[in-house]
């Protein structure tokens, strides 16, 4: 069961100075991402993001079931964020180390708490059956920075997710299976993303010099910090939490600044989610069954000669 | 379509492999040797811990079960002795299985899985540089429904539709490593099927040799992992100039 | 017996005392002579013989004792009802009817090991790999030889047809109104080696011993009803009786010894102490149809080794056929 390992004090000594000096290690301005990719599967629900060489995939899948009884109207949707050794030998099966915990706790307040995704469409009858959503989160390699990639999977899985078709008739209920009728897409309200932002705390910090500020930390940077301030908001500036556990303390300013700050990243990941769900649909769709069903001969547009 | 192996896709871990086939694609990592609980320490060899992670859900007795068949053949095949007192952790995440497209029954598809977490692991196990003691190759074989014909590699469709299913590892030598066989099925059968996934399996590790790949044309399966293993050695010999 | 150790004066360990010390050498020592004895005093193919206690339980359908040797398992299967209306997601109508049983989950077996069987099996914990797996292999090999048909399982009714004029003379519809699920709750009372073989015959006796209740569907309570007349009950309707037959692998080789030198004997039956130096293992299950067709496979699990190959998997499924 080895722990993480520690930075030895000269790699501590070296991050911290460069940072006075505005130099970080791989020479990025101090808000910018390292470069993110995000990748969908074959299948409906499942997204691969890599934000540098951190990589998590999420999946999305779902099943009817009988919905909790003192919530008849509302479906289930449930997140799961079980580490692995896989993304870090510090990772134990069956224990829940820090790490874990705040990662299911933040992504619980960001996306469930938040009202993201609408559980009353997956009711089918209310108290007898409903949709039970499950979002499985694999974390696949950890270099740093796992909400914010954690919580981009789960919203462009998400989106990507199509759910069966479902037919209401009195009491009778039919799930259509994919062959059957095309799958529809989930209700999602709003969108919201994680942002983490690492402070450390100079020499010289005074409410008028406020500490430095980091977005998108490597793996050596978040051990060498002082604390962290995640943001949850969506793009249009709503806030859905702030979360600041423990941590040597920050001005108050500096949180509106992290905020304003957020708000910059969020809008970028909205656009990026959504610029990779048009190509997906590009490549995915070919026409649908009216592109079948045409009976008009594929020809290339030639100019009339002349 | 043949198996195909990608090398080291992960950068924590000490060795990765990614294992695709027709039905499944298996991520394998692997650490090695690191520290071992007290209570699961011993003292003259290496405990061995695998960690299945299915793609949708959280493990059940289907995972703890793959698991305990995985730890037994890895132990057999590792040189456990060379690093006492420490753990070989494997860590396996299937990433795709046969989407419920056509409807396979689930403890047939669970025996069907077992071939490429053997080869995702063994992969694994090569890249992060744990000792090795033989070499394991795993094939996948149906018998149809009617009884006759043996069906290597199946797709959803034919595995759906099998009447037994049947995984089955081999060393270099030939040497059965691992077999799990379900479904029903006569001794005869299986006898069928142990010839035919022996053969595939002797030619997955066959040595690469010019001739016969003139000769053979395109038409015979190539030597899949072999190929995969000597490329990545060729790599990661690269930098001392030696062709 | 000959204790093997080396004869130097003033030391000398007892028979208990070697096969403590070194279990593997102790076995090896029986193994090597010119008649192969196991310490147990049974020859290498020799299976324990069972003993078998049905209907022990009163509060359960069904429920059996087996005892091997000193491997004592305890079975229990008791029958609940399943609506057919709580089903969330009633399975599509193309579906086998084989595939039913396996889709509405109507076989549960659970093995409990964490009864202080054995020194390994401490009480009071959530089960491990080894239980699980356990249970996992009972259900699989359960459904693997369709053992019931979802027939027996099914609660039907005749729906009494309304008079339609236009279609006077059609057959009454029978609708499936509910199923019996079977809880198989199975545990390990004592284990001395070779748990898989004890349980499945467990169950196999559990399930000869099970009686269901006869149940209807009464259309003006609208609800299922049981009749608890022991004599309007029936026993299950069993397709088959398969038999699991465990074998390990007792090796000298080691990659530090050259592989011509080794030498093994395969064991039928293995007990705890055989067990631990074992690393080779192999299961098969034979569904004996009663016809004396060549016998049907069930399944035929292997690992841990290379000693058994094409020619040792058919020679002790010769042994455990009959």
């Amino acid at each position: 069961m080895p722990r993480e390992q520690e930075p030895s004090t000269n790699e501590h000594d070296f991050v911290l100075s460069a940072l006075q000096e505005n130099l970080r290690l791989d020479s990025r301005p101090f808000q910018q991402f390292r470069p993110i990719s995000l990748a969908f599967g074959d299948e409906y629900g499942v997204a691969d993001v890599r934000i540098g060489k951190t990589r998590v995939l999420a999946k999305v899948s779902c099943e009817v079931t009988a919905p909790y009884t003192d919530r008849k109207f509302d479906g289930i949707f449930t997140i799961s964020t079980e580490l692995s050794p896989m993304g870090s030998p510090a990772f134990e099966v069956g224990r829940q180390d820090q790490t874990e915990l705040l990662l299911s706790r933040l992504l619980e307040k960001a996306i469930r708490r938040s009202g993201a995704l609408d559980t009353e469409s997956l009711c089918i009858i209310a108290g007898a059956k409903c949709f039970h959503l499950r979002a499985d989160l694999h974390v696949l390699d950890h270099d740093g920075n796992l909400v914010d990639a954690s919580c981009l999977a789960l919203i462009a899985a998400l989106l990507h997710f199509r759910r069966p078709d479902v037919e209401v008739r009195g009491e009778e209920v039919t799930v259509f299976s994919i062959r059957e009728r095309e799958p529809v897409r989930l209700t999602i309200q709003h969108l919201p993303f994680c942002v983490t932002f690492s402070y450390y705390n100079t020499s010289s910090t005074t409410s008028a010099e406020p500490g430095i500020f980091l977005q998108d930390a490597t793996l050596l940077e978040e051990q060498c910090r002082d604390g962290e301030i995640v943001i949850s908001m969506n793009r249009f500036g709503e806030v859905c939490q702030i979360a600041k556990y423990g941590g040597t303390p920050v001005d108050g300013l500096s949180l509106l600044t992290c905020t304003n700050a957020a708000l910059e990243t969020a809008k970028r990941f909205d656009k990026l989610v959504k610029e990779k769900l048009a190509e997906d649909e590009k490549v995915k769709d070919r026409g649908g069954l009216m592109a079948e069903l045409s009976a008009e001969n594929e020809r290339p547009m030639e100019p009339p000669p002349g | 379509m043949s198996p195909e192996l990608t090398n080291h896709p992960l950068i924590r871990a000490d060795g990765s492999a990614t294992h695709t086939t027709s039905l499944f694609t298996i991520l394998a990592a692997v650490n090695g040797p690191i520290e071992v609980q007290r209570r699961d320490e011993l003292p003259e060899e290496a405990a061995i811990e695998v960690n299945i992670r299915p793609c949708a859900g959280i493990g059940g007795p289907r995972e703890r079960w793959l698991e305990s068949v995985l730890a037994a053949l890895l132990k057999s095949v590792l040189l456990v002795h060379a690093h006492p007192r420490t753990l070989m952790q494997v860590t396996l995440q299937v990433l795709k299985e046969p989407s419920s497209g056509v409807r396979v029954r689930r403890r047939l598809g669970d025996v069907a899985v077992l071939p490429a977490l053997v080869n995702a692991a063994f992969a694994a196990c090569v890249d992060a540089g744990l000792p090795l003691g033989r070499t394991v190759v795993a094939g996948l074989a149906v018998v149809r429904e009617d009884g006759d014909g043996v069906v290597v590699d199946p797709d959803e469709k034919a595995l759906a539709g099998c009447r037994s299913v049947h995984a089955m590892g081999f060393d270099a030598q030939g040497e059965l490593l691992l077999n799990e066989s379900g479904g029903q099925f006569e001794l005869r059968q299986w006898q069928d099927v142990f010839e035919v996934l022996k053969t595939t399996a002797a030619v997955a590790i066959a040595p690469t040799g010019e001739d016969e790949a003139m000769m053979n044309g395109d038409g015979t399966p190539a030597p899949w992992l072999r190929q995969a293993l000597e490329g990545n050695a060729r790599e990661a010999g690269a930098w001392r100039g030696v062709g | 017996m000959a204790n093997g150790a080396n004869q130097s004066p003033g030391l000398s360990l007892s028979r208990d005392t070697f096969a403590k010390l070194t279990p593997g050498p102790f076995l090896h020592a029986h193994l090597k002579q010119a008649q192969p004895t196991r310490p147990n005093g049974r020859l290498p193919h020799e299976f324990r013989t069972p003993t078998v206690n049905t209907g022990s339980l009163t509060h359960s359908n069904g429920s059996a004792v087996v005892r091997a040797g000193d491997t004592a398992v305890v079975c229990g299967v008791r029958a609940e009802l399943l609506r057919a209306s709580d089903i969330p997601h009633p399975p599509s109508e193309d579906i086998h009817p084989d595939d039913l049983v396996e889709e509405l989950g109507l076989l549960v077996p659970n093995v409990e090991l964490s009864t202080g069987c054995s020194p390994s099996h401490l009480p009071g914990n959530p089960p491990g790999t080894l239980a699980q797996s356990l249970s996992y292999r009972v259900w699989s090999t359960l459904l693997n030889s369709r053992i019931l048909d979802v027939s027996t399982l099914a609660i039907r009714h005749t729906e009494l047809q309304p008079e339609d004029e236009e279609v006077p003379d059609a057959e009454p519809r029978v609708v499936v109104k509910g199923y019996w699920v079977l809880y198989i709750d199975i545990l390990c009372i004592c284990l001395d080696g070779n748990a898989s073989d004890t349980v499945w015959l467990a169950v196999m006796a559990a399930f000869r011993d099970t009686v269901l209740p006869r149940a209807w569907w009464d259309a003006d309570q609208e609800r299922i009803l049981c009749s608890s007349r022991l004599a309007e009950a029936k026993s299950l309707k069993l397709n088959c009786l398969p038999v699991a037959s465990t074998f390990a692998v007792f090796s000298t080789a080691s990659p530090l010894k050259d592989r011509a030198e080794a030498e093994s004997w395969v064991l039928a039956d293995p007990d705890g102490a055989e067990e631990g130096v074992c690393e080779e293992a192999m299961t098969v299950v034979i569904a004996a149809t009663g016809d004396g067709a060549t016998a049907t496979l069930l399944s035929l699990e292997k690992s841990g080794g290379s000693v058994i190959g094409e020619a040792g998997v058919a020679e002790p499924i010769e042994y455990s056929a009959p």
